[in-house]
């Protein structure tokens, strides 16, 4: 009995010195012992042969071809970082002047009075007497059409011409002044004026919200690169 | 340019000379991997994350062998896929096939048809026996066996003792032998192990 577990325990010990007995890695006292062992133990050479057969297996295993090259992409170069921040810096720039655009045109607006943003009712339209006022020209005295305009009747002043005194010059009518254009303030149309003229500081918001646009989806295709 | 010189111009910040060395060691790299994590996806993201780390651990890199360092690098990324994979559910069935056509893919077409079939089943059994050992095994045995390190290389890399490294390969090894003798039913004739009587 003791000498059947010592010869279990000798045939274990020897073939844990199989894997490098293979290698070639055992020391001489020990490789001798092993090629002793072999030589009388046909059930440990069998262990042996299918452990060779194994290693050999594993060592002919062929190299796996890479699925990608890893340096490609692997560091963002420079002058893709470059590129990426001065994109970045130009989209902030461009959304701060729309920002600021977009400010002033709404305080302008805010400012401009509450009406802007409450209309009230429609004012009644400007008497005649009011808007020749604005305009200089004299208010008629009396409706009459041109037509019914009085035409100068030489009376008592034929009379003097007549009588060899000279007649004062027809007193000029004054004629109505050109209207100066009134410049619209920001979002208003005059009656008649087309509702898509653009007021330059308008024009510049959409710009620079174009700009803000246009950058932004530039930016963020390089950094999705 | 040698490649020492290399991980001179790496360190200070040349992009360039740090994709030469990945080109230089990304087959080995993704190879022990693959073969350790017995999985195509899982060794590719491994392989990444083991060079963008050792790009940003270079300045630590203290000289002697950067194959050592870099193989280290892998192990180590190999290790937290093995933990992150326990922490996972198992794949499913979609899953594994689409794993198992992946890999056909990467057979060598040299071969001969029918020694490319009993190759692949070979090799696939082979993986899967190697799959089967404890992780500190498997390392070993993918280190000595398929890439070809020497004992002290291997000691050097997973920082353990030599006399460790000789028992943990030799278990592994006869492991792995146990796995063909008790799977030999899903090889080939010619590739079955015969124990005798």
């Amino acid at each position: 009995m003791i000498w059947k577990g010592w010869r279990r325990n000798e045939h274990q010990r020897i073939q844990e010195l199989f894997s490098a007995y293979l290698d070639e890695r055992l020391p001489p006292a020990e490789r001798a012992q092993v090629d002793a062992h072999l030589r009388g133990c046909t059930s440990c050479a069998r262990e042996l042969e299918t452990l060779r057969q194994t290693v050999d297996w594993v060592h002919r295993l062929p190299p796996l071809p890479l699925p990608r090259d890893f340096a490609a992409g692997l560091i963002p170069s420079p002058s893709i970082g470059r590129g990426y921040a001065t994109l970045r810096g130009a989209t902030a720039l461009a959304a701060a002047v729309f920002v600021c655009m977009l400010s002033i045109d709404v305080g302008s607006q805010f400012f401009a009075g509450p009406a802007m943003f409450f209309p009230a009712a429609p004012a009644p339209a400007p008497s005649e007497e009011s808007r020749a006022l604005e305009v200089g020209t004299p208010a008629p005295q009396a409706p009459y059409t041109a037509a019914e305009a009085p035409t100068p009747q030489p009376t008592e002043t034929a009379g003097a011409a007549d009588l060899g005194l000279a007649t004062p010059p027809p007193t000029p009518i004054p004629t109505p002044a050109p209207i100066a254009p009134r410049v619209p303030g920001m979002g208003e149309t005059f009656e008649g004026e087309s509702p898509f003229t653009l007021s330059p500081l308008r024009a510049l918001e959409i710009l620079a919200l174009a700009a803000t646009l246009v950058l932004g989806t530039l930016t963020w295709r390089r950094r999705a690169r | 340019m040698d490649e020492a010189t290399l991980i001179a111009a790496a360190r200070d910040g040349d992009a360039r000379a740090f994709e030469e060395l990945v080109r230089a060691y990304q087959g080995l790299v993704y190879n022990l991997a693959y073969r350790v994590l017995g999985d195509g996806e899982a060794a590719a993201d491994a392989t990444q994350d083991a060079f963008l780390h050792a790009y940003r651990a270079l300045r630590s890199f203290r000289g002697g062998s950067f194959k050592g360092w870099l193989l280290r690098i892998v192990t180590n990324s190999c290790y937290d896929q093995l933990r992150h994979r326990q922490r996972r559910p198992a794949l499913s069935l979609e899953e594994l096939m689409a794993s198992e056509e992946s890999e056909i893919e990467f057979r060598d077409p040299g071969r001969a048809p029918e020694e490319e079939v009993m190759g692949r089943e070979l090799e696939r059994v082979i993986q899967a026996g190697i799959d089967s050992l404890p992780p500190e095994q498997r390392v070993i045995l993918v280190m000595a066996d398929i890439q070809g390190l020497s004992y002290e290389e291997i000691a050097h890399i997973t920082q353990t003792q030599l006399g460790t490294v000789k028992s943990r390969l030799s278990r592994g090894r006869s492991a792995l032998r146990d796995y063909l003798l008790a799977h030999g039913e899903l090889l080939p004739q010619r590739y079955r192990l015969k124990v005798g009587s």
